[in-house]
C-alpha cells in the first residue's frame, strides 16, 4: 500500500491503517527500537504506542515521509523508555551512542525555554553543511543508533575511520551549535 | 543540555537527511578488497601446499555441495577463485520485516534447470523494454556474494557489485561500484528466465538493465517481506532481455528482440551500447514530441492515471504516451505491491515449469509484461539445511 493511501486511511479515522502501518513498516520501526531497548518485551511495546502515537498525531498532522515519522516516534518513545528502565543500569549497546553524544554537552538541565525543534533545525544545518558521507555516518549512528561495526560494513571502512570521523562531527557540531548560540 | 536531549533533537533534523543516511551511496576503493583477495589467495595457497590434498567432503553421498562451476563434490574454498564469501554484508535490515539475511558459504546441491525459459516471456517490442524505467549501464563484475534468506521466506540470491565504466541512463556515477540483486544462485533453477545472469562471473563486463532498489521492492511472503532494497541498489527481475554479456565466445544478448544491424555473432558491446544510445534518442524524441504537441500538457496523467495507462489495453500505442514528471509511467510487469494480490503469495507458488499456473497468474493480473514476477521466485526446498 502507498503511503499516502495509509496516510489516507488516518485521515478517514480507518483502523485498517495501523494494521497497514505494521506490516509495511513494522520491521523498520522494530529495528530503531530494539537497537534502543535491549528487552524485547520493551521493544514489543514501544512499537504498540508508536501505532498510538501515529494514530493520535494523524490528523492532523500530514507526514510528508511516513516512515521517517513512525521511526521518529518508535525513537522518541524508545528513549523514554529507555530512560524509565536504565535509570540505574546502564550496559546496553545503545549507551555508548548516548556516551558519544556526551561530549558535545554539559550534562546540566536544559532551560525552560528550550526549542528541540529549533535545535533540530541548526543540527540539520550542520550536516547539510558536511560532507555526505559524513553526515550519512552521523545519522546511522545517531538517528538510527547502528552499531559501528555495521557502519563500517555499510561504508566499505575500518570501525576506526568510523570512529574518528564521527569523533570529528562532534567536535564540529559542538562548534556549530555554540557559534548559533545555543547553550550546550 | 543531556545527551538524552541532543539525541532527541537529532531526531528532527530533515528527513531528507535521513532518507540519504538510509540508502548511502559509497564509493567502494578497490585496492584494499584487491589486497585482502590477494592475501587471501596467498594463505590459500600456503595451505594448500602445506596440507595433504583432502577429499571431497561429501564424496558417494550424491548430496555433494556444489562449487561455483556447477561441479559436485566440490568444497568453495578448494578453488581460490570461486571462493564464496560475503563479508561485506552491511547487516541489519531497514525495510525487511520477518527475515533473515545472512552469508551463504556453500552452495546447495544442484536442481534441475526449468527447460521452460523464455517461453513465459511475453512477447515485448525493443521501445517497450527501454520504456521501462530501468537504469541502463555498461560495468564490470568485481565480486559476487552469495546468500540465503531465511524465517517468513526463505530463498537464496546472488548480489554483484559491478564497477560502472559507462552510464546509458540513469543518476550513476563511472567509477562508482553498485551492488546488483540477481534472484538465482549458480546452478540453481532459482528462476527460468535468469538467462545469462547465470553467467556472470567475476570479470565479466556487460551491460546492465536493472531497476533500482526502492523499499516497494521486494518479495512478500505471508507475513514476511524481503526487500531488495535492504541488500543492492538494484536489481534484475529476468537477465534474458536486460543484460548484454561480453562472452569469449561473442556478445550474448536477446537477439530475438534486439536487432543490432548486424550478424549477432559479430556483435560487441561497443556495438550494443550503441544501438541502445540510438533507441534511448529515438524514444527522447518521441517524448518530446508528445510534450510539445498542442494540448500534451493538458493531457498529463495523475499518477494514478498514469499507472493504468500502462494497461494492456493502452499498450499498443503506448508511443508518445504523455510522460509523468518527465518519465513514462509503464508496468514493468516486475513487482507489485502486496495489496495488488491480497498480501499474500497463493498458496500453490508456481514453479517455471507449471506454465498453467502462470498463464493464471498472469490472466489474473492482467500484466502488460507476462514475464514472471520476484515475488514468484521458487523458494528454497525445505529439505536443504546448511
Amino acid at each position: 500500500m502507498e503511503d499516502r493511501e495509509i496516510i489516507a486511511l488516518f485521515w478517514s479515522r480507518a483502523e485498517t491503517a495501523i494494521q497497514a502501518c505494521r506490516e509495511k513498516y513494522g520491521g523498520y520501526c522494530r529495528a530503531i527500537a530494539a537497537r534502543i531497548l535491549s528487552s524485547p518485551e520493551d521493544t514489543e511495546e514501544c512499537l504498540s504506542d508508536t501505532w498510538l502515537g501515529a494514530w493520535n498525531a494523524i490528523p492532523p498532522q500530514k507526514p510528508g515521509c511516513l516512515h521517517i515519522f513512525l521511526g521518529r516516534i518508535t525513537r522518541n518513545l524508545a528513549l523514554d523508555r529507555y530512560a524509565y528502565s536504565h535509570a540505574e543500569k546502564r550496559s546496553s549497546g545503545f549507551t555508548a551512542v548516548l556516551d558519544e553524544l556526551a561530549e558535545c554537552v554539559s550534562g546540566s538541565s536544559l532551560e525552560e525555554d528550550f526549542d528541540a525543534a529549533l535545535l533540530g533545525e541548526a543540527i540539520s544545518r550542520y550536516l547539510a553543511s558536511c560532507k555526505a558521507e559524513t553526515r550519512q555516518m552521523f545519522l546511522r549512528r545517531y538517528w538510527y543508533s547502528d552499531s559501528i561495526r555495521d557502519i563500517a560494513r555499510a561504508f566499505h571502512c575500518s570501525e576506526a575511520r568510523v570512529k574518528s570521523m564521527l569523533h570529528r562531527t562532534r567536535q564540529g557540531l559542538r562548534t556549530y551549535l555554540t557559534e548559533e548560540g545555543f547553550t550546550l | 543540555m543531556k545527551q538524552e536531549d541532543l539525541f532527541r533533537a537529532i531526531g528532527s533534523v530533515e528527513d531528507q537527511l535521513i532518507l540519504e543516511a538510509e540508502a548511502p551511496k559509497t564509493r567502494r576503493r578497490l585496492w584494499p578488497r584487491a589486497a585482502a583477495l590477494a592475501a587471501c589467495l596467498a594463505l590459500i595457497a600456503a595451505a594448500a601446499a602445506a596440507l595433504p590434498q583432502r577429499s571431497g567432503s561429501t564424496a558417494g553421498t550424491g548430496q555433494g555441495t556444489t562449487d561455483l562451476d556447477g561441479s559436485e563434490d566440490s568444497v568453495s574454498g578448494d578453488r581460490p577463485g570461486n571462493m564464496i564469501h560475503s563479508s561485506d554484508y552491511p547487516g541489519g535490515t531497514i525495510y525487511s520485516v520477518n527475515v533473515d539475511i545472512g552469508p551463504l558459504h556453500t552452495l546447495p546441491p544442484a536442481s534441475p534447470v526449468a527447460d521452460d525459459s523464455a517461453a513465459c516471456l511475453a512477447w515485448l517490442e525493443p521501445e517497450e523494454i527501454f520504456a521501462m524505467d530501468t537504469l541502463i549501464f555498461r560495468g564490470v563484475v568485481r565480486d559476487l556474494q552469495y546468500f540465503e534468506v531465511t524465517g517468513g521466506y526463505r530463498g537464496y540470491f546472488t548480489v554483484a557489485a559491478v564497477e560502472v565504466t559507462d552510464v546509458l541512463r540513469g543518476d550513476l556515477d563511472a567509477g562508482d561500484i553498485y551492488n546488483i540483486y540477481l534472484p538465482l544462485l549458480k546452478g540453481q533453477a532459482t528462476s527460468s528466465t535468469a538467462g545469462d545472469l547465470e553467467n556472470l562471473e567475476v570479470g565479466s563486463e556487460a551491460i546492465f538493465m536493472p531497476y533500482a532498489a526502492t523499499a516497494d521492492t521486494g518479495i512478500t511472503s505471508g507475513d514476511a517481506y524481503f526487500c531488495y532494497a535492504d541488500v543492492a541498489e538494484c536489481w534484475f527481475d529476468e537477465g534474458i532481455r536486460f543484460l548484454f554479456l561480453q562472452t569469449e565466445e561473442g556478445l550474448r544478448y536477446a537477439s530475438d528482440v534486439y536487432d543490432l544491424g548486424m550478424d549477432p555473432s559479430e556483435a560487441t558491446l561497443d556495438d550494443a551500447a550503441a544501438y541502445i544510445r540510438s533507441m534511448l534518442a529515438a524514444q527522447e524524441n518521441q517524448e518530446g514530441g508528445a510534450l510539445s504537441s498542442p494540448g500534451a500538457a493538458e493531457a498529463l496523467p495523475s499518477d494514478g492515471e498514469a499507472a493504468q495507462s500502462a494497461e494492456p489495453q493502452s499498450a499498443p500505442g503506448r508511443t508518445g504516451q504523455a510522460p509523468v514528471n518527465g518519465e513514462i509511467v509503464v508496468d514493468t510487469g516486475a513487482w507489485r505491491p502486496r495489496e495488488a494480490w491480497g498480501g499474500e503469495l497463493p498458496n500453490a507458488e508456481p514453479r517455471w515449469n507449471d506454465s498453467g499456473a502462470i498463464a493464471a497468474r498472469q490472466a489474473e493480473n492482467g500484466a502488460l509484461c507476462g514475464y514472471p514476477r520476484a515475488e514468484n521466485f521458487s523458494p528454497a526446498p525445505a529439505d536443504i539445511r546448511f
